[in-house]
């Protein structure tokens, strides 16, 4: 077994890359202060107790990704010939998976509480000395607990789209998301203080749609990776220049007579193989190596290229 | 933006009402200057049988309650289980008979915070054991308004609640 060689972001990616660990740390914080206000003054609304669960999956993407950036930037080794690239992708995959499950059972209990007519009973506690109705409190907190992750989720998008990081664009999206959660929570709880007890309900499934929707897009996005899709951008997941780029690339060079690329995303890198037809059978290794060396040279996220000589390519239609 | 809905959303709520929460079958608006029904089960010193109506401090707590709405006391006595089907049903407005916070009931009916806790020592396997009873009256499901008003009352009396136990000791 051959290891790869060593893949390394060039150092303003990797200074961005380091900011985006602190924040995910802050995240961290900033969550389970979230959580733990929210579960003191939690009580037996639906709309609280769902948010109070979205905003505790909310700790399980930053976490994985503390959990997966020192395991990605390990070497390749000879057990691990290709490296451990693919470790970010895996814990988002867990993450979606958990996100996505957790989505759909909150969203079955807010339908059945819906259904099934139950009105929520919202008693009074004790709060530094003044005895509130705990629905005022539930409110203030579900409102505080929208401002932290916002203000994070925004500051980490343009990171993520710097150093086309996907599993920390989905974090930030479902950060910056956390508004809705916050709104339709205290909603749900001042429709309960209107007399509306099917208020609480109905924000709790509002709140569960949102985290289904947040598992299912991180799950594709995890399994395009995994099962290696054509590069996608970040913004929108539509087809990377890359694409073309790598193949004119090839075209360019003189001793290339047809050329073809394959691509695939690892996590932060990009791989694949590149296949031309040489005019003919000269200087063949060294021009296999310029051909490698220019694919990889286009842009900082590809990694490892591996050039092949071949007689014939297919036709243009199917190697665009 | 959002801030702007937010602060709007407030301003509303605070102009809507200090008479919130509300309830949503509307009990305390049936029950001021009407009937509190309430149901009790017999549990001393909480709620005990009387020559006429029902005796002991939840009791007397009720129909203290009933006068500050203007309201007078229909009494069902009951086992627990027969008051509570009723008290779901919105048959009643109120159970009492010395109930605590850790009534299986509690996911199917309002119940008050514990409003006084009272300490008592049980046998337990041959030794003494020092236990809290945290007193609750309970209300029907989701009828916040009502729940509060009686919070509200219950809390006003806090002290005289507590001496009263000590004198029932």
């Amino acid at each position: 077994m051959i290891p790869r060689g060593k893949f390394e972001l060039p150092p303003d990616r990797e200074k961005l890359r380091a900011k985006g660990v602190r924040l995910q740390w802050v995240s961290i914080g900033a969550l389970l202060a979230i959580v733990v206000a929210m579960y003191a003054v939690m009580g037996s609304s639906q709309a609280m107790k769902t948010a109070w669960a979205e905003d505790l999956l909310s700790l399980v993407p930053p976490i994985a990704y503390l959990i997966a950036t020192p395991i990605t930037k390990k070497s390749a080794n000879l057990e691990y010939p290709y490296g451990y690239h693919r470790a970010i992708t895996i814990a988002f995959l867990c993450a979606a998976v958990a996100l996505l499950a957790t989505g759909l059972f909150l969203l079955g209990e807010s339908i059945y509480t819906l259904a099934a007519g139950e009105h929520p009973t919202i008693a009074s506690i004790d709060l530094f000395g003044w005895h509130v109705w705990q629905g005022w409190p539930m409110i203030a907190v579900l409102l505080a607990s929208g401002i932290a992750p916002v203000i994070l989720g925004h500051k980490k998008l343009p990171l993520a789209r710097q150093l086309h990081d996907k599993a920390l664009d989905a974090d930030a999206d479902m950060n910056r998301a956390d508004w809705l959660t916050a709104l339709a929570g205290s909603v749900g709880i001042a429709g309960i203080a209107l007399g509306w007890w099917w208020a609480d309900s109905v924000a709790a499934a509002v709140i569960a749609l949102a985290i289904t929707h947040d598992g299912a897009k991180n799950l594709r996005r995890a399994v395009e990776d995994l099962i290696d899709r054509a590069p996608t951008k970040v913004e929108d997941g539509s087809p990377h220049p890359l694409r073309q780029d790598a193949r004119r690339a090839l075209l360019a060079l003189p001793w290339v007579k047809r050329a073809a690329v394959r691509l695939r995303e690892e996590g932060h890198m990009l791989s694949g193989e590149a296949f031309v037809v040489p005019v003919d059978e000269a200087d063949l290794v060294a021009r296999l190596e310029q051909a490698r060396d220019t694919v990889q040279a286009l842009d900082w996220r590809i990694g490892e290229v591996v050039a092949s000589a071949v007689r014939e390519l297919p036709d243009e239609e199917t190697s665009r | 933006m959002r801030g702007v809905v937010g602060l709007l959303a407030a301003g509303v709520l605070a102009t809507a009402g200090c008479d919130l929460p509300r309830d949503p079958q509307g009990t305390l608006e049936r029950v001021r200057s009407g009937e509190l029904r309430a149901g009790v089960t017999e549990a001393p010193p909480w709620t005990e049988r009387g020559p006429g109506e029902p005796e002991g401090l939840e009791a007397e707590l009720v129909r203290r309650f009933a006068e500050s709405l203007g309201a007078r006391v229909v009494w069902t006595w009951g086992p627990e289980q027969q008051l509570f089907e009723q008290l779901e049903r919105l048959e009643l407005d109120l159970v009492i008979g010395g109930l605590t916070e850790k009534t299986p009931w509690k996911a199917k009916v309002g119940l008050t915070k514990p409003y006084v806790v009272q300490q008592k020592v049980v046998e337990r396997d041959g030794e003494p054991k020092t236990t809290e009873h945290r007193a609750v009256m309970a209300v029907p499901p989701g009828e916040n308004g009502f729940l509060r008003t009686l919070e509200v009352f219950l809390r006003s009396r806090r002290d005289e609640i507590a001496a009263q136990l000590e004198r029932a000791r």
